[in-house]
């Protein structure tokens, strides 16, 4: 095997040009030895039992490690410049090697297409391999570990007394917690904002009268009874030319008091407004009458005028 | 300037140094970083050149095995990953030759597509098939067209376009002279171009 066989492998191969091809066949007996590679490479696809064989590359790999590829013994004028347009595309051609490729492109627009080619078909091959294979799942340490003899792929060297360490510091803090949970509770309770102190439970003794209370406002008679009330309540001072109200004031202007200390008008306010979602409040009316004005979620208010003298609380 | 991938940084050389250097002084667990950094990138690489998922995973964890059997042949001042690279495409060389005919069949099985009829159809069948399906359809034929070069020019062109090592980086990890990587990777290219015209046609 000498280097015409050499260069006609690769005419086998396809990779030569036409003109190369041509100029390969004029020399001796370049025909019956391309016949012969060509028998070759046949018997050699069929017990290697694959589809096709690189005769140049697989070979003269073989035979000759280390020697010079043969496609730079082919390479004519076209094909170094295909050769530059290649290396051009890969960045890897000199400054000097460069200007000139430039000054060449500016005139040879197939030449420009050609070099977009090689740089589509390399961009379009990265996406496809990228596409192929990016769902794929690859965790290979597993088996990796096992079948370098590692017992434990998960062990790490070292690892143990810091877990100790760790395993002690959750223990204490697991401690710490359990024990001082309520104290913390509280700290943290007490440090929150609260504007008013919630109320007192109603006791058995309350709740009896703020039992009185709701059966009183659930009555359907009640509007008709405190309008009633009201009208009693003005004529009397007309008679006693005592200073009459002269109407009843709005809810907006409405001045709020305190209920006597002997009546804990509050509380059963505040459990009423609670329990009927209403609104309760206070106007002076005199200095043993109190009048309230609850304002239901709808309807018209309501007026109550309690007469609070030292019976008591009557309506 | 490389544009691409290329090979790891220094600091991840010199993390992958530290790795080996801690496998070799008896602490195998440390194999673990270099097997998670470059599983995937090997993986990918072998997947370009056998075109079959299940033997691409089996050759990239073989060429792990193969790395840690021979660590103490690795020189500490080379970049693992080159010579990972090595082993895991010369293993997936071996492969092809073994195996070639049955790549062909499976992998046009896996570039046919449901057609909206809910039928199989082959890749090629799909003339009015939708944009995404037709850059399916284009990367399918260019894995193809890929699949139809020889191995050293397959491996070749998976190292400058996926990888997007340097000529010189390329001349290192194949063990060959620079304009061998140049007119190579020039005939690789216009086989590919050949291939996949062939494959549009």
């Amino acid at each position: 095997m000498d280097l015409l066989d050499v260069l006609l492998m690769r005419v086998l191969d396809g990779e030569a040009s036409d003109e190369e091809r041509a100029r390969l066949l004029e020399l001796g007996d370049a025909e019956e030895r391309l016949a012969r590679l060509e028998a070759l490479r046949a018997e050699l696809k069929s017990s290697l039992e694959v589809d096709d064989i690189d005769l140049s590359d697989d070979i003269m790999a073989a035979l000759s490690p280390g020697l010079a590829p043969v496609e730079d013994e082919l390479v004519t004028e076209d094909l170094g410049l295909e050769l530059r347009l290649s290396a051009m595309v890969d960045g890897e051609l000199s400054g000097e090697e460069r200007l000139a490729m430039g000054e060449h492109l500016a005139s040879n627009p197939d030449d420009v297409d050609q070099m977009t080619a090689i740089a589509d078909m390399g961009r379009q091959l990265r996406e496809a391999l990228r596409l192929d294979t990016k769902n794929d799942e690859v965790e290979l340490w597993g088996a990796v570990a096992e079948s370098i003899g590692i017992e434990d792929p998960e062990h790490v060297p070292g690892w143990e007394p810091a877990a100790e360490i760790l395993r002690e510091a959750l223990a204490e803090e697991a401690a710490l917690s359990a024990a001082d949970e309520g104290k913390l509770t509280a700290a943290i309770m007490n440090a929150l904002p609260r504007p008013e102190p919630l109320p007192e439970p109603v006791t058995e003794e309350e709740s009896a009268v703020v039992g009185g209370w709701r059966q009183i406002f659930l009555s359907p008679a009640l509007p008709a009874l405190a309008a009633l009330c009201i009208a009693v309540i003005l004529l009397g001072r007309v008679f006693v030319n005592e200073e009459v109200v002269e109407s009843i004031p709005e809810a907006e202007v409405a001045m709020a008091v305190e209920a006597p200390e002997d009546v804990d008008t509050a509380t059963a306010d505040d459990v009423y407004a609670m329990v009927h979602d209403a609104e309760v409040e206070e106007l002076e009316m005199d200095d043993d009458v109190l009048v309230q004005v609850i304002q239901m979620d709808e309807g018209a208010p309501l007026f109550l005028m309690i007469d609070e003298g030292d019976e008591g609380a009557t309506l | 300037m490389n544009p691409l991938k290329g090979k790891p940084n220094m600091d991840q050389q010199a993390q992958d140094r530290a790795l080996v250097e801690a496998v070799l002084a008896g602490d195998p667990s440390a194999y673990r970083g270099l097997v998670e950094r470059y599983q995937r990138r090997v993986y990918a690489l072998v997947c370009g050149m056998v075109r079959d998922k299940e033997d691409a995973r089996d050759i990239t964890q073989e060429a792990f095995v193969k790395a840690y059997n021979n660590l103490n042949r690795f020189r500490l001042e080379s970049s693992f990953y080159t010579w990972l690279y090595r082993i895991a495409m010369n293993l997936s060389i071996d492969h092809i030759r073994k195996f070639k005919k049955r790549r062909h069949s499976e992998f046009d099985e896996g570039i046919a597509s449901y057609g909206a009829d809910g039928e199989l159809h082959s890749g090629h069948d799909l003339g009015n098939a939708s944009r995404e399906l037709e850059r399916k359809q284009l990367h399918g034929k260019i894995l193809d067209a890929l699949d139809k070069l020889s191995p050293d020019h397959k491996q070749i062109i998976l190292l400058r376009e996926v990888e997007g090592f340097s000529y010189k980086e390329i001349a290192d990890a194949l063990e060959v002279a620079e304009g061998t990587v140049m007119s190579r990777l020039f005939y690789a290219r216009r086989k590919l171009q050949a291939a996949l015209k062939s494959e549009r046609d």
